[in-house]
């Protein structure tokens, strides 16, 4: 099959707002999604493992993270919706026969989710009531498989970023999962090796913003911590820090070496050179600031919002390959755009007044949590 | 259709769309009306300084938080997921129409999260005023979207005047969007109440305060199966007239319909004899049977609405096979595989010799070299029109509405009739959309895999014609006279 006509045509009812505006709110919302969806990624692993430690501040942080997570996963799938739905408005014509293609496994992910998350609950409940910090063994062995079963559910996200960005992959695997042109929904990418080494590039990514997290917790949350965890917090920072950087490094290479000429040429010697160095060097200010603020107290703050830079940046590069692999068969730009005025009003309005009452809540909490240090509660 | 067709053995795709929109609708449902229940009880409490109360509050929004924040939440994304994988077609279609409707209720979604988990974890911790906000807030903001999301399920049934405009408002506030939510609504009272008295009858060991729940919780439910019977009479009066048809001709959704309807006036009957005028019925069995009621009631209802939109997944412009109602006319002149790209890709791998690429990417089928091909490949090409024309609703051989015991003794001429006008054999199935020969390659493989009589029976065997009867029954028709 020629894969040029697998790709579906542009419909006629386009875009309901320009193509900027859209891939603005992807790219935004991703970068959103990946900073909580980092931190279950290779969080929930990490934590487990610091568990073991024999050292108390970072059995401490591991009890941390792992009472936290049930919130970050929370905000975390909410975010995801964001670049979800945008996704879905301006990578139609690849992204749902992609996912119809591989669609048992896609499906998987809302089972999956369901047990992992209910797994970290049950962990962090158990933290929660447990005495002298002894959890149970179930309890134990519901935070491991939490921590395996998201790093299961990012092996689908990631073959499947990868089998919509290679649309040139799909007659073969219709060919083999597939009868009388319809799809079964079993293709996997567990074969293919550039799915596993942009798994490890990316894993090391998720593994840094674990770092910078370790530093923003120490900093900005653990007022109520003693001044030896705080001040481990940041001295394990860095030192995880440029461990994932080395994960990082190695995966990125890897990961690049996999590219065909094209998009070689592209991301280091075209136009996509400036995003793709920036977000090839982005890591070194989290680190630079995690090592020079190894005696500040508020590093932190400036850490994670540099990390939150970095996968800002992370995103772009990422979006202008993904971009790159896809132009031979089509161009996302090219729909036209039939504004929907009165909704995205309604969506920005209700957007802005949102971050409001966001705004409102967080203040009240933070207020409440004040007074409950104040009275000594 | 633009996607490759997931043909799911047995089941067929769709049903799982089902299955998860029923599980879902469960418990979403709750989310609406437990953050009402939340909001309300608690002011009262703190009113009474119900100390009591406060503490069976408190417990039942540690449930309400790990029922709705996980399953809950989990399942509505499973839904949006299972619709992109086995509706891709429509999918696509709400999307691109409705795609700021979406966005502005996961504004509401993150308002949700927030004021949920400052209700539960900051109780006690934040002065009463400011606790019961956040329980107003959340309930506020979950209630807007079910208001938000019903917008665009009732569009479905009856998109109102966007065919005409494709204004976003009018399909929006289309015609069923007031009764659907007044259901919906009397739903989400409804199932809250259940989940009240199925949590407080395992959890609540003070008799007292248990008594006291139930007659407290009597009222919304009373209520909500009032809006639920009201809007569901509604939506039936503005029922579009192919969908009250589907609903007094399909002997299921008939029966479902009054089962539905009987079900609410039950739960409404009890609820006032039992909880409201004389608390004391309320244990674990009784508040299980209630629950039962109250799921059982809304996934019918749930079920109801899907199965009434047939022929279509959006009335009158997506059909339930992936089809959009206007291509149709262009699709009988032109083939139904030229206008399908999974199809035709294949097509032209499988056949080149029967397909022309032109230069502008477009296709051309040689349908009389269809045609002449040797049986083994008109068969396997009818069931690639098969996949794409009916899997939807049908399974093959065995499973969903299977179509080989659907045609268990046709004749060939019943079954290419059948293909030529399905929608006049059941008005609920969508027109036929290829051509005539393609009639034809579908007639193939349905006879292909359609079974003879069964054995045993007086017109079993091979006997189509009148001679054949004749033969078989040793008679003609004047002796039989
Ligand atoms: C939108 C859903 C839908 C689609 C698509 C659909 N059908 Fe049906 N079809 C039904 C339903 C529902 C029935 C009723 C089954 C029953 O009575 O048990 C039915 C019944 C039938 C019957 C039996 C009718 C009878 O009188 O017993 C045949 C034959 C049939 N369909 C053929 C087809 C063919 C061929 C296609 C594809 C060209 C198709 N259908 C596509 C929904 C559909
Ligand atoms: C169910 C809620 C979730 C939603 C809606 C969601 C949404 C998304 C979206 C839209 C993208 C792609 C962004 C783009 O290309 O524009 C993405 C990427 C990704 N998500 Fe999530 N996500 C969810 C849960 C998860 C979970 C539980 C994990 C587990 C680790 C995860 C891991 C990932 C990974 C690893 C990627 C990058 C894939 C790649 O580029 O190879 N997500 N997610």
């Amino acid at each position: 099959m020629d894969p040029n006509g697998l790709i579906a045509p542009v419909n006629e009812l386009g875009y309901p707002a320009p193509f900027w505006f859209l891939i603005f709110f992807r790219v935004l919302g991703f970068t959103l999604h990946l900073l909580p969806m980092n931190l279950w990624y290779a969080g929930t692993i990490t934590a487990m493992l610091l568990g073991l430690s024999r050292i108390p501040e970072a059995r401490r942080f591991s009890a941390r993270l792992m009472s936290q997570m049930p919130f970050i996963i929370a905000f975390g799938v909410n975010l995801g919706i964001v670049p979800l739905l945008f996704l879905q408005v301006m990578g139609y014509r690849v992204f749902y026969s992609a996912t119809i293609l591989m669609a048992w496994q896609w499906l998987a992910v809302i089972a999956l989710l369901c047990l992992a998350y209910y797994g970290v609950y049950i962990y962090a409940v158990g933290l929660r009531t447990a005495k002298q910090g002894q959890l149970k063994a179930w309890q134990r062995a519901s935070g491991w498989a939490s921590a395996l079963l998201f790093i299961l559910i990012a092996v689908i996200f990631h073959s499947a970023m990868s089998t919509m960005a290679d649309p040139g992959s799909w007659p073969a695997i219709a060919e083999q999962t597939g009868r009388a042109a319809a799809v079964y929904g079993t293709a996997h990418s567990l074969a293919d090796p550039h799915m596993w080494v942009r798994m490890l590039f990316f894993f090391g990514l998720a593994l840094t913003t674990t770092a910078a997290y370790v530093s923003f917790d120490g900093a900005m949350l653990a007022g109520h911590e003693t001044d030896d965890y705080r001040k481990w917090t940041r001295g394990f920072a860095p030192q995880l820090y440029t461990a994932a950087l080395v994960v990082y490094g190695i995966g990125g290479l890897l990961y690049a070496n996999s590219w065909d000429a094209g998009l070689r040429d592209y991301m280091t010697a075209g136009s996509a050179l400036p995003f793709a160095a920036l977000a090839a060097i982005g890591p070194a200010i989290p680190l630079g600031l995690l090592w020079l603020g190894r005696n500040a107290a508020k590093a932190g703050l400036w850490v994670i919002i540099a990390q939150f830079l970095v996968l800002g940046l992370h995103a772009i590069a990422r979006q202008l390959a993904q971009n790159f692999r896809l132009a031979p068969y089509l161009d996302i730009a090219a729909d036209p755009v039939k504004m929907q005025v009165g909704p995205l009003v309604m969506f920005l309005v209700s957007f802005v007044l949102g971050l409001g009452v966001l705004g409102w809540i967080i203040a009240k909490l933070v207020q409440a949590n004040r007074k409950a240090v104040v009275s000594g509660q | 259709m633009s996607y490759p067709w997931w043909h799911v053995p047995f089941l067929t795709a769709p049903m799982l769309i089902a299955l998860i929109a029923t599980v879902h609708v469960l418990v979403s449902h709750y989310a609406v009306g437990g953050g009402l229940f939340l909001a309300v009880e608690t002011s009262h409490a703190y009113k009474h300084n119900d100390e009591g109360y406060l503490a069976y509050l408190k417990q039942h929004a540690w449930f309400f938080v790990l029922l709705t924040v996980v399953f809950g939440a989990i399942t509505g994304v499973g839904i949006w997921w299972i619709i992109g994988l086995a509706s891709p077609l429509a999918t696509h279609f709400l999307i691109q129409t409705f795609v700021f409707g979406w966005a502005t209720e996961w504004v509401f979604f993150v308002i949700e999260l927030a004021a949920g988990f400052a209700f539960y974890y900051f109780w006690g911790k934040l002065d009463r005023r400011t606790h019961v906000a956040m329980g107003w807030i959340y309930a506020a903001a979950a209630w807007i979207s079910l208001v938000l999301i019903t917008g665009i399920t009732a569009f479905m049934l009856d998109p109102g005047q966007w065919p005409e405009t494709h204004n976003f408002w009018h399909g929006f506030f289309n015609p069923q969007f007031l009764p659907q939510v007044l259901a919906r609504t009397g739903a989400a009272f409804l199932l809250a109440s259940m989940y009240v008295y199925f949590h407080a009858s395992f959890k609540c060991q003070d008799t007292d305060l248990l008594r006291y729940i139930e007659r407290r919780s009597s009222r919304p439910a009373m209520l909500g199966s009032a809006l639920v019977a009201s809007g569901g009479l509604w939506w039936y009066l503005l029922l579009p007239a192919s969908s009250k048809a589907a609903l007094q001709g399909a002997a299921v959704i008939n029966v479902l319909m009054v089962i539905m309807f009987t079900l609410t006036i039950v739960v409404f009957a009890l609820l006032y004899i039992g909880p409201y005028r004389n608390p004391g019925w309320l244990s674990p069995g009784f508040a299980i049977m209630f629950l039962g009621f109250g799921l059982a009631a809304t996934a019918t209802g749930e079920y109801i609405r899907e199965a009434v939109r047939k022929p279509y997944i959006v009335y009158n412009l997506v059909l339930g096979n992936q089809v959009l109602a206007e291509k149709v006319p262009l699709l009988r002149e032109n083939g139904f595989i030229e206008g399908t790209r999974w199809p035709s890709a294949w097509l032209a791998a499988r056949h080149p010799q029967l397909v022309t690429t032109h230069p502008d990417g477009s296709l051309t089928v040689d349908e009389q070299g269809m045609l002449a091909l040797p049986k083994y490949d008109r068969v396997e090409i009818g069931e690639v029109l098969f996949m794409y024309h009916c899997n939807d609703c049908h399974a093959e051989r065995s499973g969903v509405n299977a179509m080989e015991h659907l045609l268990t003794g046709w004749s060939r001429e019943m079954v290419a009739t059948s293909v030529r006008h399905p929608e006049k054999l059941k008005y609920f199935m969508p027109p036929w959309s290829g051509t005539d020969a393609e009639a034809e390659i579908l007639t193939d493989y349905l006879m292909d895999m359609r079974p003879e009589m069964p054995e045993g029976m007086f017109f079993g065997g091979r006997h189509d014609s009148l001679s054949d009867v004749q033969a078989m029954i040793g008679n003609t028709v004047e002796e039989a006279r």
